[in-house]
């Protein structure tokens, strides 16, 4: 008889108060970190970003090109390798220049089909290695410029206060 | 009998915060696809160069405002800022500072008050040396895409303020291709 009452007991309550508690923080640190930006969310390893202090602005990416100290990221997958840009110059720029007029003829057909876009400028966004010398940005951005690329865009880290 | 009731009623307040769970069900993973970990900035320039020409710059403008160029050449240690005038070349002023945050300040300030005694000017033309690092250049130009929204305040009177103007007045940046001899000191 004791038996037969012990299984028509009643099933135990969940109680998610805690869980709503839990649900609530992580919605609040989401909304204070959620981004507009929809591409390149991640800073390759190779460079290590300056950071500038002051007020975020707008942050719109083009066609993103990585300068580091050994290497070269045009677009998302492209990645140049070099030991002395010096030396290798003609060859990185060559590869370069394909890669930025296959990038900005992609760039061309979808301004093309969107209409409403808000701009039909085609950038350039630059992350450098803080330490990369003007001189490698220079030489990549003449040649950026010879695709008819003439917007560019330094990207820099905002200094936390 | 009392216990079913405060079941009941135990039910129903779990009914009530359901449509509240459903909501943070979509709502979390959405944030988390959006979720940024680094804070960028940008800096907006420009280079001159082979492609088609913009159509609004060849527009031909009336002579009866000046015309001034600002030149900004940023060098290792010095950095000259200096004002040209378009119509015959001649050098307005040219001042040096450090090449760091504080002199890019100062170089700044100057031009804004450069720019409240001529409207028109509204490009600054950027030299870079070969041997700047990406680091001080970006910092110094961080300072010369400040927004102005006083200075558009100020000057509706004297000068023709576009839409965009309206928002928020920033500098043109135009780069030039980089220099590798120092300049005269």
């Amino acid at each position: 008889m004791s038996k037969f009452n012990r299984e028509k007991k009643e099933p135990e309550k969940l109680n998610i108060t805690s869980l709503m508690d839990a649900l609530t923080i992580i919605l609040i640190f989401l909304l204070v970190n959620y981004s507009e930006v929809n591409e390149e969310k991640e800073i390759p390893k190779f460079i290590e970003l300056p950071q500038v202090e002051g007020e975020i602005g707008k942050t719109e990416f083009g066609i993103v090109m990585v300068i580091g100290e050994n290497k070269i990221k045009v677009g998302t997958d492209t990645v140049i390798d070099y030991s002395n840009f010096e030396n290798e110059k003609e060859a990185i720029l060559a590869k370069i220049g394909e890669r930025l007029d296959l990038l900005k003829k992609d760039k061309e057909r979808v301004i093309a089909s969107s209409p409403n876009a808000k701009t039909k400028k085609i950038k350039i966004s630059i992350q450098a290695d803080r330490m990369v010398p003007y001189k490698r940005i220079d030489a990549i951005i003449e040649k950026a410029t010879e695709s008819s690329l003439n917007y560019i865009d330094f990207v820099s880290l905002n200094k936390e206060d | 009998m009392k216990k079913r009731k405060f079941s009941k009623r135990k039910q129903e307040e779990v009914d009530a915060i359901l449509p509240f769970m459903s909501l943070l069900i979509i709502i979390i993973p959405l944030l988390l696809s959006n979720l940024a970990f680094y804070h960028f900035r940008i800096i907006e320039t420009s280079r001159p160069g082979a492609s088609d020409p913009d159509q609004a710059q060849t527009e031909i403008k009336p002579d009866k405002e000046r015309k001034i160029t600002a030149k900004l050449l940023i060098e290792p240690k010095i950095s000259h800022l200096e004002f040209l005038d378009e119509s015959d070349g001649r050098t307005l002023k040219d001042l040096k500072r450090s090449s760091d945050k504080a002199g890019a300040i100062d170089l700044f300030e100057y031009l804004q008050k450069i720019k409240k005694r001529f409207p028109k000017l509204n490009t600054v033309m950027i030299t870079t040396h070969v041997d700047v690092i990406y680091e001080k250049m970006v910092n110094i130009l961080d300072v010369f895409k400040t927004d102005l929204p006083e200075f558009v305040e100020e000057s509706r009177d004297v000068a023709e303020i576009s839409v965009e103007e309206k928002d928020g007045f920033t500098f043109n940046l135009v780069i030039m291709p980089a220099i590798a001899e120092l300049s005269v000191k």
